[in-house]
């Protein structure tokens, strides 16, 4: 990996991200009605008190100039204020991202965990019925409605059975930190099983293919003739090789859970990243809206950037001119 | 014409062409003919019984919080769905083809431009993004499509494009080009064939996704409020307390229908690439 | 060091085990206690226990909440306020300095309340316990919005506050109300007693008010005793069936109350068919309401009168005008009477399910008559959009009149309904015109004394029914569930449901 690849690397995540912060200002510019007419909101108002209020809000200038001090502030973290929080939005979706993050890293980590050994082993049983079902069974989940189970999850094992606290994060009353702990742990538990089941087997297959083209490999086909035993080949070879795309893919999975955790939040009421998406449309809140959607594609293009550094530094075949 | 015969057999042949083949037809056949199947009309406000009676004869699946019967809203909730899934299909294959091949044909600064615009689609996050366009945009049938399309022609276009760039160095390529042919000649002579297969198949792919995603949308509310769809359905099931009501019926069914759906098509989606790449089949093995 | 830290902890830890509080869950979240930007039910709902207005109105009355008294001065323009002695949550007296303070800074920062920038000039403290207000247009309205919206907070917290727009407000709000801010996280916000005020709850600690997302989870925590009280009106099906089931949930009740909002049809009279009023007669006598009631709430909603206003405007109504009746051979009559051409009119609909549903029930009998119309069914905002440009013919929309009636002004004063430049003027978007509607509204503005409000009140219910400028649909019922599990000691007010002040004066933990 050169340098000039890693300059050049940096400076299109750049781009991009300047890319997506005009498009986000084209699209508020371009909706009907200002923010200023939504916080006075009262026709009642006259003229002139309106007319303050729209310039305390900046936009008595003209677009363009209005355009340059929204990059201005953009690039020094400022993304407005959400009139529903009464707050600069940058701090609202700063505390809402660690809650994201635990809702969608672990599970992903675990059923990671759990993958590399069903797919290193299915992948050693090529062709045979487990292969065969893990496939079809990973294939049908893709078919599935994440949001679906969720809701069968929570009819089920929360609602029905009384396992599992059917939302929320933690109780409130609780008011020792062990015990907020332990009681988040709990909460958890429903959506962590659900992305684990709906992860598990698509990664399971994932790494079943990496290794099948592993194994296709030259010095697999040496390691063997060296009369070294399976178990052997799958640790020393197989998994180190498997490496650097699968943390490439895990990061674009968790980057991909960021984004697409709506569901999964709304439905167990955990206040993550997706669920103030959701909040704000529901309360037309544009600027926190298109702030948070904003953070979001930014984590995924620094999701990106770093999944793709580390499949270049892990993998020596890899080249880029 | 032997040659898709051949094909056409190999695809029913197959146990995906089968299964996928038979849930689909059964499928469109619901919803091409929803008034004359479903015993009741959904959209007839006259037409409703008690709330929440569970699977009975007169009501095979139940009935809805609001009396609606469940079984009618499945049927016509398959009209949204398939309509979703097919226009979004065509449209991505349609536009994420047609740049493809645009791009791969001409090359150049155009090429290198699309691609940059192909990997920033890419990697842009769906959901958050969808829900803030369908907020300015109201939520229609229409507005979905579109958002749909917009998002899914992105992979199809890199495909194609790989696709293009490995024909374009073939004989018959050059020799027509040898020949005098001009460029958008070559283009919807010989390039544009060769990516059929692939848009087909992945056609099959976003079908199947958008009927997923069209779910999701509506079960956040961001369905089109006039139409009977299985994501609303689930969605009025979660606001009007379904579980409470101890209305099973009224979650279980809906999901099963999107179940159905999506994988009928993304199996179809499986048997074509195997119909269109037999040695695929080989390597599975 | 670390035995005392440890004593310490499990003194907390069973000081809250020991400490009642009640727990009420709010669907949606409270973001946000700045008291001028609430921006969700739940928020509105809880800011008033920590802030409190001069005025405020009790069963239809304008009573005193901060001030002992007050005087208007109609011909200056002037209220003169004397306040009661009260103390801040930090101890602090409330001043007549911190009155005027709250109000000028309104104007200073021009925050949002609605219309009192337009209406409401200075304040100005004269002495330590009075406070004068000066307005630019001073009427009855004016004097029962103004003084009953601007709430009170504390100068010495407050003047170094640069933006009140991005002032969240969340880590120390204090104000003068009956309950005290303790903290505010992501789930809960717990207000403690404040034993100084009048009104604080004597029995009870204080409220934990947990943000729900909807009324399933609500109402399991109900059912579990996490909550004592939702505070939310409950859905109408599950209110049957827990009040058919008396025995399944022993300790859950539902209060059934008068609701104070009133579903209207609105229609543009700037257009014909709907600005002729044998038209709107005829849909009028066209509609079955009972069913309407029955299929679309389960029955648990009152039937209009007449003149709009609901039961809960108790001191003005006039229930003698009596109740529209669904009568297809009158209603065909006045169509015929009517212009109507056989063109077919469009219904805009807000895309929530009652909304549809009315909506489908009045297409259902209009057509019994020969009127055709659909339904334009769109999202919140595009058919306020819709509504504020005077773009349709007819609106199924509600308006909250139980409490303040004369805001009755709003929706049918010429003067609201003017057109310019695409935007109506006021709450008037159907454009509605009748210069004996605004005598007598104006009247309704003027009068001070309460026979004589009265009076102008039954006026106008009559010259409503004459002209039928909006149709009344439907009252929903008021459907609150709370347990006894956990707390005896609830007082259902016809007015006000039951949770009110009496009931948090009066509820005991068992």
């Amino acid at each position: 990996m050169s340098l000039s690849y890693l300059v050049r690397r940096l400076l299109l995540m750049l781009l991009t991200i300047f890319v997506a912060l005009t498009f986000s200002f084209i699209l508020i510019r371009s909706l009907p009605g200002d923010p200023a007419e939504r916080y006075y909101g009262d026709p009642r108002l006259p003229q002139e008190i309106k007319d303050e209020i729209k310039a305390s809000f900046g936009l008595d200038k003209p677009v363009m100039m209005q355009y340059f001090i929204f990059l201005g502030n953009a690039f020094r973290g400022d993304l407005g204020v959400s009139f529903t929080y009464c707050q600069k939005v940058v701090p609202v979706i700063v505390s809402r991202l660690p809650w994201t993050l635990i809702l969608t890293v672990i599970p992903t980590i675990l059923s990671m965990l759990v993958a590399l050994n069903t797919g290193v082993y299915i992948a050693f049983n090529r062709g045979k019925f487990l292969d065969r079902f893990m496939r079809f069974f990973a294939f049908s989940l893709n078919a599935i409605p994440t949001f679906w189970l969720a809701l069968l999850m929570v009819m089920g094992l929360g609602f029905y059975a009384g396992w599992f606290p059917l939302q929320g994060m933690y109780d409130p009353l609780l008011q020792s930190g062990w015990q907020r702990l332990w009681s988040v742990i709990q909460h958890a538990f429903l959506p962590w099983l659900t992305l684990f089941i709906i992860s598990t087997p698509a990664f399971s297959i994932q790494v079943r293919n990496l290794a099948l083209n592993i194994l296709g490999e030259d010095f697999i086909v040496t390691a063997r003739a060296k009369g070294l035993v399976q178990s052997e080949i799958r640790r020393r070879h197989v998994l180190r090789n498997s490496l650097g795309p699968l943390f490439s893919f895990l990061t674009l999975r968790i980057a991909g859970l960021v984004g697409g955790a709506v569901l999964i939040e709304t439905i167990f009421s955990w206040k993550g990243m997706g669920l103030l998406v959701l909040e704000a449309s529901r309360n037309s809140d544009y600027p926190l809206l298109q702030a948070t959607v904003l953070m979001t594609i930014v984590l995924v293009i620094i999701a990106n950037f770093s999944a793709d550094l580390l499949q270049a530094a892990f993998d020596p075949r890899v080249r880029y001119g | 014409m032997s040659g898709v015969r051949r094909k056409w057999k190999a695809f029913i042949g197959g146990f995906e062409g089968k299964v996928s083949l038979g849930i689909l037809s059964f499928l469109a056949v619901l919803a091409v003919f929803a008034p004359w199947i479903a015993p009741y009309d959904p959209y007839d406000i006259t037409q409703r019984d008690f709330p929440l009676d569970p699977p009975s004869l007169s009501h095979w699946l139940g009935t809805d919080g609001f009396g609606v019967d469940i079984l009618s809203q499945v049927i016509y909730g398959a009209r949204v769905s398939l309509t979703i899934g097919l226009f979004t299909g065509v449209g991505i294959a349609v536009l994420g083809g047609l740049i493809g091949v645009f791009a791969g044909t001409w090359g150049g600064a155009t090429d290198m431009l699309t691609m940059r615009v192909v990997d920033f689609v890419m990697v842009l996050p769906g959901l958050p993004i969808m829900i803030l366009i369908m907020t300015n945009l109201g939520s229609s049938f229409w507005v979905m499509v579109m958002i749909f399309v917009l998002f899914g022609w992105a992979g199809i276009a890199r495909i194609t494009r790989a696709v293009v760039l490995s024909e374009r160095n073939r004989g018959f390529v050059d020799a027509a080009r040898c020949a005098g042919a001009k460029k958008s000649y070559i283009l919807f002579k010989h390039l544009l064939p060769a990516t059929y297969s692939i848009l087909f198949v992945s056609a099959a792919f976003a079908a199947g996704g958008a009927i997923l995603a069209e779910a999701g949308l509506a079960f956040l509310g961001f369905g089109d409020p006039t139409l009977v769809s299985w994501g609303k359905m689930l969605n009025y099931a979660r606001t009007y307390n379904a579980m409470i009501l101890g209305a099973w019926w009224w979650i279980i069914f809906p999901g099963i229908a999107v179940f159905l759906a999506s994988f009928s098509i993304l199996l179809m989606g499986v048997g074509l690439e195997k119909m269109f790449n037999p040695r695929l089949k080989e390597r599975e093995r | 060091m670390k035995r005392t830290l440890f004593l310490l902890l499990l003194l907390i830890f069973f000081s809250s085990l020991f400490a009642s509080y009640m727990n009420v869950a709010v669907i949606g979240e409270i973001r946000s206690l700045n008291p001028y930007f609430l921006n969700s039910t739940a928020e509105r709902q809880v800011i008033g226990y920590i802030y409190e207005t001069l005025l405020s109105t009790e069963n239809g009355k304008t009573v005193g909440l901060m001030a002992e008294s007050w005087e208007v001065d109609l011909p200056n323009r002037v209220m003169h306020v004397t306040l009661k002695d009260q103390l801040f949550h930090d101890g602090k007296p409330v001043t007549a300095q911190d009155v005027a303070f709250s109000y000028n800074l309104t104007v200073q920062k021009r925050l949002p309340m609605g219309p009192v920038l337009a209406y409401f000039i200075r304040a100005e403290a004269v002495s330590e316990r009075q406070v004068d207000l000066y307005f630019r247009v001073l009427n009855a309205s004016v004097l029962s919005f103004v003084p009953m919206a601007i709430p009170v907070i504390p100068q010495h917290l407050w003047a170094d506050i640069e933006s009140p727009r991005d002032f969240p407000n969340t880590t120390n709000p204090v104000g003068s109300g009956s309950m005290m801010f303790n903290n505010l996280t992501p789930q809960t916000l717990t207000l403690d007693s404040f034993h100084e005020h009048p009104d604080a709850p004597k029995n009870i600690d204080g409220i934990v008010f947990h943000m729900v997302q909807d009324e399933t989870m609500g109402f399991l925590g109900l059912v579990k005793g996490d909550y004592d009280y939702l505070y939310w009106n409950l859905d109408p099906s599950l209110a049957s069936q827990l009040l058919s089931n008396p025995g399944r949930y022993p300790d859950i009740h539902v209060a059934t109350t008068h609701g104070e909002s009133v579903y209207v049809m609105l229609f543009n009279h700037r257009q014909a068919p709907t600005s002729d009023v044998h038209f709107r007669k005829a849909i009028q006598d066209a509609l079955n309401y009972p069913e309407i009631v029955q299929k679309v709430f389960r029955d648990y909603a009152g039937l209009p009168y007449y003149g709009i206003l609901p039961k809960t405007a108790s001191h003005v109504v006039d229930e003698a005008l009596g109740i529209p009746q669904q009568d297809l051979e009158k209603a065909k009559q006045a169509l015929a009477a009517s212009g109507y051409d056989g063109s077919t009119l469009k219904i805009l609909c807000f895309s929530s399910k009652e909304y549809m549903d009315m909506g489908e029930y009045i297409k259902l009998y209009l057509s019994k008559i020969g009127v055709k119309v659909e339904l334009d069914v769109k999202g919140h905002e595009s058919v306020m959009a819709e509504m504020k440009k005077g773009n349709f013919d007819m609106v199924l929309t509600s308006f909250s009149l139980g409490f303040h009636p004369e805001m009755l002004y709003y929706y049918l004063h010429s003067s609201r309904g003017i057109l310019q430049d695409g935007q109506v003027s006021g709450f008037n978007y159907g454009g509605y015109n009748d210069p004996d509607m605004d005598a007598i509204l104006d009247r309704i503005w003027t009068t001070f004394s309460e026979d004589e409000l009265k009076e102008s009140f039954f006026d106008l219910q009559a010259r409503i029914k004459q002209t039928v400028p909006m149709l009344p649909l439907c009252v929903p019922l008021q459907l609150e569930a709370y347990s006894t599990r956990n707390f005896d000691g609830w007082l259902v007010s016809e007015t006000e449901g039951v949770f009110n002040t009496q009931t948090l004066q009066n509820v005991t933990p068992k």
